[in-house]
């Protein structure tokens, strides 16, 4: 199926720094896209790019196959909300959500049911006469989305939205906003720098840094399946280690670490190669006699308790560090312990190693 | 009693400066609106309403309407010329926009009757404008632009522009661009999103110039002497020439006439804009 957005080579300058070096990406009609990245990795200028209100320096965008390039803002049927909301203060909330619609022409009491509604989907009712300066954080994004769902836009554009909401009403709207998207069939293009959130809300996630896609796919393949070092390093906790590849056999692979050998399963790299290793703290096991599946020893250095887990760090042979979430079977070990370090092959990640 | 004893002493001097040099001369001139001429004192102590009534017998509708027309006209070219000024100037890089800022406010500071000596000079018949034109054989006769109403407003938008950028500029740099961004991406074409957003959001910045510009115009006497001759002469003027020919109980009515105007005027700033105080001048 053709995809209903699609973007090809965009670049960006600002006063002669590039911020944007050559993006290609396409939104598929009911998709819920996210661009993550590091602040100043350029998602919203590419945002801003697809809404009309940025032109490329080069590259071309395309909305159903039909290049809108040089289509003003106004002219595209994308809504957005805005970092920070950026609302109508001289409106009330009812304005301000009719405000796309009464653009568009549509008749008075069509407008005030579509208002309505929305503001019903947003759990909002009742507040329509509120001035939104009188209104919280939370409310003001509730607004922001209402006035930009109402238009039924063909794509949503969604700026960092729950960046200045506090973690419990985040994750609320979170879980509202996911609702929202899969019951009106949105296809969206979500901008964030929490890779939690995105790999909630997405069906794919595009991981952005310094104007250049670092990859594509399901929060499924960003996650376990990393295919660089920022990736690895940027989507959630991570041991990171440099390895060779010693052989592999029977779909399995055995990379050499600095302080011992690790199984993986075999993700197409030949013996002899340099790769990047990626082992998430939870698969971490620690256990105090050496059981199936520990790859080396190391000395417990410390212990941090975060509630729902508990972090260890272990000291190894070659004087580098692997964390861990896990608990141990048994006895917690204790500060000072040894522990033998293990981990299952299917949850040891491979990865290309650029040179630098 | 117990209110003097809590009066915060430290607040004396202000309640002085305000009673010495606002609330006495203020008394001193309604009630001076009350009495009669007296060629020898300057007035007698006797009341009468006459004055007020020769204000609006007719013979001053003429200079009222006047006074109102070259002061609204005088204000709206401020407005016209101001705004887009402001508006591009609070868009400029922060170096620019203070070479700017710094070239507004010069002539802010120099003498104000030496800066309509300089409008005299270009207008006067052979001035620099009349002396270009002809030297360019666009006009015979050189045109008479001094000594109009025309000259007037020249002179008084010249001397008041900065009243009108400057509480504008206020709002336009306040104003949260996005917000502007938020209304194209919604639907709105740049002119609608003008006048949708940026508009409303920046008023009070205009009323408040609007107050600045216009209430000073009416009571500004040396412009309208200097460049607009007798058949421009304003509220101003005849208040000057009134306590020039001693009459001062008329003079003194012309002014609280003034001051209701300007109040007026100020009130009606504030239904507008539901603000006691003006914008941007804080």
């Amino acid at each position: 199926m053709e995809p209903i957005l699609a973007l090809r080579g965009i670049r960006k300058a600002f006063s002669g720094q590039a911020i944007l070096k050559g993006i290609d990406l396409s939104v598929e009609q009911g998709g819920f896209v996210t661009l993550l990245g590091p602040s100043g990795c350029g998602k919203t200028t590419l945002l801003r790019i697809i809404s009309g209100l940025l032109r490329p320096e080069e590259g071309k965008v395309f909305f159903r196959g039909e290049d809108i390039t040089a289509l003003p803002p106004e002219k595209r049927n994308f809504t957005t909300v805005f970092q920070g909301y950026s609302l109508f203060p001289h409106m009330n909330v009812a304005q301000n959500v009719a405000y796309g619609l009464k653009l568009r022409r549509i008749p008075v009491p069509e407008r005030r049911e579509r208002v309505a509604q929305t503001l019903r989907m947003v759990r909002m009712e009742g507040m329509e006469k509120r001035r939104v300066t009188q209104l919280s954080g939370g409310q003001q994004q509730r607004v922001a989305i209402a006035r930009a769902v109402v238009l039924n836009p063909d794509v949503l554009l969604l700026d960092e939205p729950l960046g200045a909401l506090d973690l419990k009403l985040r994750r609320e709207m979170q879980a509202e906003l996911k609702e929202l998207a899969s019951r009106l069939r949105l296809s969206c293009v979500y901008i964030t720098h929490d890779q939690e959130e995105a790999l909630n809300l997405s069906t794919k996630i595009i991981v952005m840094n310094e104007g250049k896609i670092m990859q594509t796919g399901t929060p499924d393949e960003v996650f376990n399946h990393p295919a660089n070092r920022f990736t690895a390093d940027f989507i959630g906790d991570s041991n990171l280690y440099e390895g060779t590849v010693e052989k592999t056999r029977d779909g399995v692979c055995a990379v050499t670490l600095p302080f011992g050998t690790v199984f993986a399963a075999d993700q197409g790299f030949a013996a002899g190669q340099k790769v990047g290793v990626c082992i998430r703290p939870d698969d971490v096991e620690l256990e105090k006699s050496s059981a199936a599946g520990s790859f080396c020893r190391g000395v417990v250095e410390s212990r941090a308790y975060f509630g729902s887990v508990e972090k260890t760090t272990v000291r190894l042979a070659d004087g580098g560090v692997i964390h861990s979430n896990r608990r141990s079977a048994g006895e917690q070990p204790a500060v000072g312990d040894e522990v033998c370090v293990g981990v299952s092959p299917s949850r040891v990640a491979l990865f290309r190693e650029e040179r630098v | 009693m117990k209110q003097e004893k809590s009066f915060p002493k430290f607040l004396l001097p202000m309640y002085l400066w305000a009673v010495l040099l606002v609330a006495l001369p203020l008394g001193y001139f309604i009630f001076l609106s009350f009495l009669k001429q007296d060629m020898t004192y300057g007035f007698t102590l006797s009341f009468t309403l006459d004055n007020y009534k020769r204000i609006f017998s007719g013979d001053y509708q003429d200079m009222m309407l006047r006074s109102v027309a070259i002061s609204g006209l005088t204000t709206l070219l401020c407005f016209t010329v101001g705004y887009p000024f402001s508006y591009i100037m609070s868009r400029l890089s922060g170096r620019a926009r203070s070479v700017v800022m710094l070239l507004i406010v010069i002539p802010f500071y120099t003498n104000s009757l030496l800066r309509t000596t300089g409008i005299i000079t270009l207008l006067s018949s052979n001035g620099l404008i009349n002396t270009l034109l002809t030297h360019w054989g666009w006009i015979k006769e050189p045109l008479s632009l001094l000594y109009t109403p025309g000259a007037t407003v020249v002179g008084m938008v010249y001397s008041l522009l900065p009243f009108m950028i400057l509480p504008c500029y206020s709002v336009c740099q306040k104003l949260d661009r996005q917000t502007v961004e938020a209304a194209r991406d919604l639907g709105a074409s740049r002119v609608r999103s003008f006048f949708t957003v940026t508009l409303p959001l920046t008023l009070p910045g205009i009323l408040s110039g609007c107050v600045l510009t216009f209430v000073p115009t009416i009571g500004m006497f040396f412009i309208s002497d200097l460049l607009g001759g007798a058949r421009s002469s304003m509220l101003g003027n005849i208040i000057n020439q009134q306590i020039n020919g001693r009459n001062l109980p008329f003079a003194a009515a012309l002014s609280v006439v003034m001051l209701a105007m300007a109040l007026l005027f100020i009130g009606i700033y504030r239904a507008f804009s539901g603000k006691s105080e003006l914008e941007g001048i804080a």
